[in-house]
């Protein structure tokens, strides 16, 4: 008797091959890459009787042909160092899935121990399992069952190692006849030729079908010819490839396997299936949707509300207060203190209002997203795109470009049609990224108080409206010829989101947009309030050369109802960023530092006065949550009208709400950015880039101006 | 087996889920994987990933606003006919 083994652990991806592993070893392990290859094999050891076993956990695969390094490692490992015994990892709870690396194991002929893990999960999900009807239609392979991470049974594995290695496993498949005869015709060949010796010459005849053709790359010409030949015919007769024809064999065998091994506790549709019937219901799916996003856009802005007020305030009252007392202290010039107060001050303030309520919103997006629902939103917002003839591949960019448009256009990359990719990148300019959303937060809460989440959420929608019906105008013209390809998605299950996951989230996402706003806001802020105050000396911003340039602008805008050239001016700025329309108007509209009442309130009660007002906000956001989950019913009746911030007034005193409705439309639609002009540039060129920039300022001009003459014409002005 | 689920998605006008193939052939939806998995193999269909992303130097220095907030979504996977 051998005095030593030689045996390997083989299964799916997360079967538990590393925890038996670590449990049979202890210790005594190393870790090495397979030659040439990054991926790691781990190799231990253990001792049973005098007996020294050498155990090597391969990597989880799923099949045994060489689509991955993975797999190739775990294949040539079982047929050319030939082990004792590999163990076979299969999740109890999942065998469907696992028989199909099962098999393709067995059909190697190495000898084989399979080890049913995860008996706990099997259970748990009401399957049983008849073992033994399974060892026989396996060919009388040995099982052992298990819950390796609680009761891992050492010693009986052990006993059941010795005892199995080294015994042959009968399993033979029997394919349809078509592919039978094909495999007969190649096996003669491979027994001839010396270099395929350690092949099992029908398991090497079924790979080459399965188009594994590399591994007869070191053969002689002749034999190679002989396969080529036999290879080459052996496309006729098969309906699809003849790989198809043999996975779906194996299928066959596996449905036949799993229908009599398994049996299920009757009648209980999973809560996931449940709630996947309705959430992703071909009628109801895209109403679920627009209800899930219009309570996401209600609560973004009840929290936003209170804290704006909040956060204003503090800008304005007492930062400002304390910076220009600090100026003046230290004697600084005048232009100095503006350019802190009136420029950098308003504009950092004016961006920053809108941390509490993007804060909010992606803590929401976090939920949705951990739940599992996006991914459903995602599908059938995808089965929507489909309908306007979108490439189906079209839509991951077109979704990034809700967050920022700038990542979506390289996203567009995955297409490798280039009609279809510029077509894309030519559309998710409309879809509203997240720097779109302050803007209408401040135009919603001035003009629609009751009803910005509508208003919102109108803008949302209207973006992916034009979106779908410029793309089929687009793929019915420009781009003719583009062909459909239907997606076939996953859907995860549905978890509980962790509340430390989701705040990670959003930390994130926020103090993007807080470094952002140091950034950026600072120095473009910096830039307008110069060009604010030059030529020199200018008493009215509207004689500034930024005045000057915008009041030319605007009679353009006239027809869509906003042509004064702060609303143009703000157009302008938004050219390089779109939240820069708020600071722009926040600049703008600036009420200059003298006129403010000089508050002497002193540090202390200032500081409380911070406090307070925080402590007002988070109650009043708090109530106004609670009110959402309970419509029609007014929890908390409304003890005073929310005073207005500044901006707001100043806003009303140039826009009608019509008028802020078709500025959002044009905000909503216009050249995103910078920077999304810089990615189509480089990925397209000047050439396509212009015709962006033509589409995103002519389409939003029509647009607002139909809004706006519309609206008039209906009686809304 | 195999070979009607290709042809269920071919004739499918649009997108359709793994839980919607599950029910169709009345298979476990990790059975439905590991075919999808088989086909994308033999090159009947192609896993659509986000590549092309490797040029934004990381969100984190997105130029403009780097709340790219939805990237999460693709965790899933997604095939396409090919
Ligand atoms: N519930 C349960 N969990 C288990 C069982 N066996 C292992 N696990 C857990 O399943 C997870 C995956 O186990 P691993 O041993 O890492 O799986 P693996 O097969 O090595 O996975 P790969 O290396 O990715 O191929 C771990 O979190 C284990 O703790 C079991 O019998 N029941
Ligand atoms: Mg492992």
């Amino acid at each position: 008797m051998k005095k030593s083994l030689r045996i390997a652990l083989a299964g799916n991806p997360n079967a538990g091959k590393s925890t038996i592993f670590n449990a049979l070893t202890g210790d005594d392990q190393h870790v090495g890459n397979w030659p040439g290859k990054t991926v790691e094999v781990k190799t231990g050891y253990f001792q049973i009787d005098d007996l020294k076993v050498e155990i090597t956990d391969l990597p989880g695969t799923y099949s045994l042909s060489s689509f991955s390094p993975e797999e190739e490692i775990a294949r040539n490992f079982l047929i050319q160092e030939k082990p004792d015994l590999v163990i076979n990892v299969v999740d109890a709870s999942n065998l469907e899935r696992n028989l199909y690396l099962t098999l393709q194991v067995l059909e190697t002929h190495v000898p084989t121990l399979i080890l049913l893990n995860m008996n706990d999960v099997a259970e748990r999900r009401g399957l049983t399992l008849n073992t033994k009807l399974l060892s026989e239609k396996l060919g009388g392979v040995e099982i052992i069952q298990m819950t390796a991470n609680k009761n891992f049974s050492g010693d009986e594995l052990k006993r059941k190692i010795i005892a199995t290695a080294g015994t042959q496993n009968d399993l033979h498949l029997e394919y349809p006849k078509p592919i039978t005869e094909i495999i007969d015709q190649l096996v003669p060949v491979i027994r001839q030729e010396a270099g395929l010796k350690i092949y099992d010459p029908t398991h090497l005849a079924v790979q080459l079908l399965e188009g594994d053709r590399h591994l007869i790359d070191d053969i002689s010409l002749e034999a190679k010819n002989t396969f080529s030949k036999i290879l080459g015919k052996s496309q006729e007769n098969f309906e699809e490839d003849i790989s198809i024809a043999i996975a779906d064999h194996r299928y066959k065998i596996i449905q036949g396997i799993t229908e009599k091994v398994i049996s299920r506790k009757k009648g209980d549709v999973s809560f996931s299936d449940r709630v996947d019937n309705f959430v992703t219901n071909k009628f109801f799916g895209i109403p679920i949707f627009f209800v899930t996003m219009y309570i996401v856009f209600q609560l973004v802005q009840n929290v936003s509300a209170p804290y704006l007020d909040w956060i204003d305030g503090v800008f304005t009252g007492p930062l400002t207060h304390w910076a220009t007392t600090f100026l003046i202290w230290v004697n600084a010039p005048d232009w100095v203190s503006s350019l802190i107060v009136d420029g950098v001050l308003a504009g950092v303030g004016g961006i920053l209002v809108f941390l509490p309520g993007l804060f909010m919103m992606y803590l929401l997006l976090a939920i949705l997203e951990q739940s599992g629902y996006m991914a459903r939103a995602a599908f059938v917002m995808d089965r929507f795109m489909n309908k306007a003839r979108l490439h189906g591949k079209s839509f991951i960019p077109m979704i990034l470009g809700f967050g920022c448009n700038v990542p979506a256009i390289y996203a567009t990359r995955t297409i490798k049609k280039p009609e279809a990719r510029i077509l894309t990148s030519l559309l998710i300019p409309f879809m509203s990224c997240s720097a779109r959303l302050p803007v209408y937060l401040i135009f919603g809460m001035a003009f629609f108080p009751d009803k910005s989440n509508i208003v919102i959420f109108s803008l949302y929608l209207l973006g992916i409206l034009v979106a779908a019906s410029i793309g089929i105008i687009l793929s019915r013209t420009l781009f003719r010829g583009e062909t459909l390809s239907i997606m076939v998605m996953e859907l995860p299950p549905y978890r509980l989101p962790t509340l430390s996951s989701i705040l990670k989230y959003a930390k994130n996402q926020s103090s993007k947009f807080v470094k952002n706003a140091g950034t950026i806001i600072v120095v473009f802020s910096t830039i307008l309030w110069l060009l604010l105050n030059l030529p020199w000396g200018v008493q009215n911003a509207r004689d500034s050369y930024f005045g000057q340039v915008s009041n030319s602008i605007a009679p353009i805008l006239a027809p869509a109802g906003f042509g004064t050239w702060e609303a143009s001016g703000s157009l302008v700025t938004g050219l390089v960023a779109k939240e820069i329309v708020v600071s722009t108007f926040a600049q703008i509209y600036h009420i200059p530092q003298e006129e403010i009442a000089e508050s002497d309130l002193g540090l202390g009660l200032e500081f409380k006065e911070i406090a307070v007002g925080f402590g007002e906000a988070t109650i009043l956001a708090g109530k106004e949550t609670l009110e959402v989950f309970t419509p029609g019913i007014t929890l908390f009746p409304d003890e005073e009208l929310r005073e207005d911030i500044g901006l707001s007034k100043a806003l009303r005193s140039s826009f009608t709400p019509l008028s802020a409705y078709a500025f959002l439309v044009f905000v909503l639609l216009y050249v995103p950015c910078a920077a999304t002009m810089g990615a189509q540039k480089q990925e397209f060129g000047w050439k396509w880039m212009t015709v962006s920039i033509a589409i995103t300022l002519i389409v939003p001009w029509i647009l607002s101006v139909l809004v706006f003459q519309g609206g008039t014409l209906l009686g809304l002005g | 087996m195999l070979i009607n689920i290709l042809k269920s998605i071919r004739n499918n006008s649009g997108t359709i889920s793994l839980t919607d193939l599950s029910k169709e052939f009345n298979i476990e939806i990790s059975l439905v994987e590991q075919m999808l998995n088989t086909l994308e193999r033999s090159g009947k269909l192609i896993e659509i990933k986000i590549e092309g992303t490797e040029n934004c130097t990381s969100c984190e220095e997105c130029p403009i606003l780097n709340n790219c907030s939805l990237t999460d979504i693709f965790q899933e996977k997604r095939y396409q006919l090919t």
